[in-house]
């Protein structure tokens, strides 16, 4: 905590730096604590599909061809007899102990299948949001200060076409083109920087054109404010203004998508996956649920949801931390 | 309104679909497998021999009708838990916002996936599980609406007069609200479209040989390499369709709300 200056104004204001940090540290503390509750709901939410699905809980788990002696036991292990309450409490003591049940599928731990696959899922979140931010951000910078011109118009029309687009048409276009008729590129699988390639590109796709379009609207609303008049009144050039001052203000949409695309590719970009056959959690989700494998689902989408709550709540605090304008309720 | 000029032939194209089809889109014809686009088959035939433009027609009937039945399901369901929520407000408004927020920061397709792995597989669950997800865009939007008209004497008025509250609701507070529903329903449906074709895309939506969209491309993928056309063409009309319906949204914004010109 830097020594706060105390002049009138920065008081008023709110601004100064002492209170802003005290604020963040208690919003912060506020805000983790609401994640409790939000991440209990979501194993409740959880332990309900696999009950709310018509028939007997302890048959689906076990598979459709269990022998009535193995879905038995299925039935006294997971305690599927007992009463609700008693059934979501071991449920959560078998979380704690990161038992997440056998895939029906491979008998094997879920917890395996799906640690395996995690790896795979945050290379594409990392690799597509590298794309958005690089590709998107400068041509909505573009966009933005050349207004009305040939190229602005270029980058709106490819950015709403962009956001039009089916997401696993895009991936199968790219992979038709790139693997199959050029040949430059894998088509499917994993392994090696190349394959994450387009998958990558397919999913940055549409939050390029989104972070293009958002940055480039609160460059040009930015860019006509009176304080812009003022800084060109003042004398500064036109692309110091135009940098230093639109651009802090076209951070925070760009922000906005960045991290919403982010927890959006943890939980598994399912499409693209499937397109490319990568071994990403999404598919993972998607197969199981094709073939029944029960405790595989739960234990996805439980995955899925606690990390995405977890990356919106990061999100929130990277907010508050950044915009100066955010005060602490 | 370039939108309109993009929607409405497809929109037509899907009511006349019976008409519009040269051929029937189930008929098979195995002498005539996977040939590219000709004269007597307009985009080409898939691996059975079935003409791709007549089932392309006819997929705009199923892909049209879902995604403007999934948004009808989560207006009527969405809408009314707005208004409550924006009326009574308190711990009402409290929790039922808690909750859609916690709906809202998870993506549409998840929630979709998640509802279709308990219902099962096909049109119907799958578009239900589309309007689950959209109750809470419309909860959201429409207690937005309603709180900006509350305020208003007109409100005041009819309550002091006694009106009940249901009828203040229905006939004062929702016709304010139209709008930006309205707005909001055509890029509802444009979303719905395409979280609808890709749930049938994975196999969790439409089944074949049903003509959807999303499931024609996904059947495309086996040969993609010998015959491109079988995945170029729906995924084209995914995408007019979609961007149709968006620059439809835009207009129609531009047209109801009077604001200063978009920059």
């Amino acid at each position: 905590m830097w020594a706060a200056p105390r002049c009138g104004a920065a008081q008023r204001l709110g601004l100064h730096g002492e209170g802003r940090v005290l604020g963040l540290t208690a919003y912060a503390s506020r805000r983790l604590l609401s994640l409790v509750p939000t991440l209990l709901g979501v194993t409740l939410l959880v332990f309900l599909i696999v009950r709310l699905i018509p028939g007997d809980p302890a048959q689906l788990m076990a598979g459709d061809d269990a022998p009535p002696a193995a879905v038995e036991s299925i039935r006294e292990a997971y305690g599927l007899d007992r009463p609700l309450p008693e059934q979501y409490l071991l449920y959560l003591g078998r979380l704690v102990r990161g038992d997440l049940g056998k895939s029906l599928r491979s008998g094997k731990p879920v917890w395996d299948e799906v640690w395996s696959r995690y790896p795979h899922t945050l290379t594409l979140a990392l690799f597509g949001v590298s794309i958005t931010v690089l590709v998107g951000f400068p041509l909505g910078i573009y966009a933005a200060a050349h207004r009305g011109s040939w190229g602005d118009n270029l980058v709106m029309v490819a950015s709403t076409t962009g956001i039009s687009m089916p997401v696993f048409w895009a991936g199968l276009l790219l992979q038709l083109l790139f693997a199959f008729r050029l040949d430059w590129l894998p088509s499917s699988g994993s392994g090696s920087f190349a394959h994450i390639i387009l998958p990558g590109i397919t999913v940055g796709l549409f939050s390029v054109a989104s972070v293009a379009r958002q940055v480039r609207a609160a460059m040009v609303e930015v860019l006509l404010q009176d304080y812009i008049r003022t800084a060109r009144a003042k004398g500064l050039s036109l692309s110091e203004e135009r940098y230093r001052h639109a651009l802090k203000n076209a951070l925070l949409p760009t922000l906005t998508v960045v991290s919403l695309q982010f927890g959006f590719l943890m939980g598994g970009a399912v499409l693209t996956e499937t397109v490319f056959a990568y071994p990403g959690l999404g598919r993972y989700l998607v197969q199981s649920i094709l073939q029944r494998d029960y405790p595989a689902v739960q234990s996805c989408i439980l995955l899925i949801a606690c990390t995405y709550s977890l990356i919106n709540l990061a999100t929130d605090l990277l907010y508050g931390a950044i915009d100066p304008r955010i005060k602490y309720s | 309104m370039a939108g309109f000029l993009i929607v409405a032939p497809i929109v037509l194209t899907a009511a006349l679909a019976p008409w519009v089809a040269p051929r029937d889109p189930l008929t098979m014809e195995l002498s005539d497998v996977l040939a590219g686009p000709s004269a007597s088959a307009w985009f080409g035939t898939d691996n059975l021999g079935r003409d791709l433009f007549s089932r392309v027609v006819h997929g705009a009937r199923l892909s049209l009708l879902s995604s403007a039945a999934a948004v009808a399901l989560g207006l009527i369901l969405g809408v009314p838990v707005g208004l409550l929520s924006a009326y009574w407000g308190g711990w009402v408004d409290l929790s039922l916002m808690r909750v859609v927020d916690v709906l809202l920061s998870f993506p549409t397709i998840l929630v979709a996936i998640v509802v279709v792995s308990i219902l099962g597989t096909g049109v119907v669950n799958a578009v239900l599980a589309i309007g689950i997800a959209c109750i809470p865009l419309y909860g959201r939007l429409t207690r937005s609406a309603a709180l900006s008209v509350l305020p208003l004497e007109f409100v005041t008025a009819a309550r002091a007069l006694g009106q009940r509250d249901g009828a203040i609701m229905l006939r004062h507070i929702l016709p304010g609200c139209v709008t930006p529903i309205v707005v909001q329903s055509t890029v509802h449906m444009a979303t719905a479209l395409l979280t609808i074709a890709g749930l049938s895309f994975l196999g969790l939506g439409a089944q074949p040989p049903s003509p959807e969209w999303g499931a024609l491309v996904s059947a495309s993928r086996q040969y993609v390499r010998a015959a491109p056309h079988l995945a170029i063409f729906p995924g084209l009309a995914i995408m007019l369709s979609v961007l149709g319906l968006n620059l439809l949204g835009d207009g129609l914004n531009d047209m109801l709300n009077p604001r200063l010109k978009k920059l």
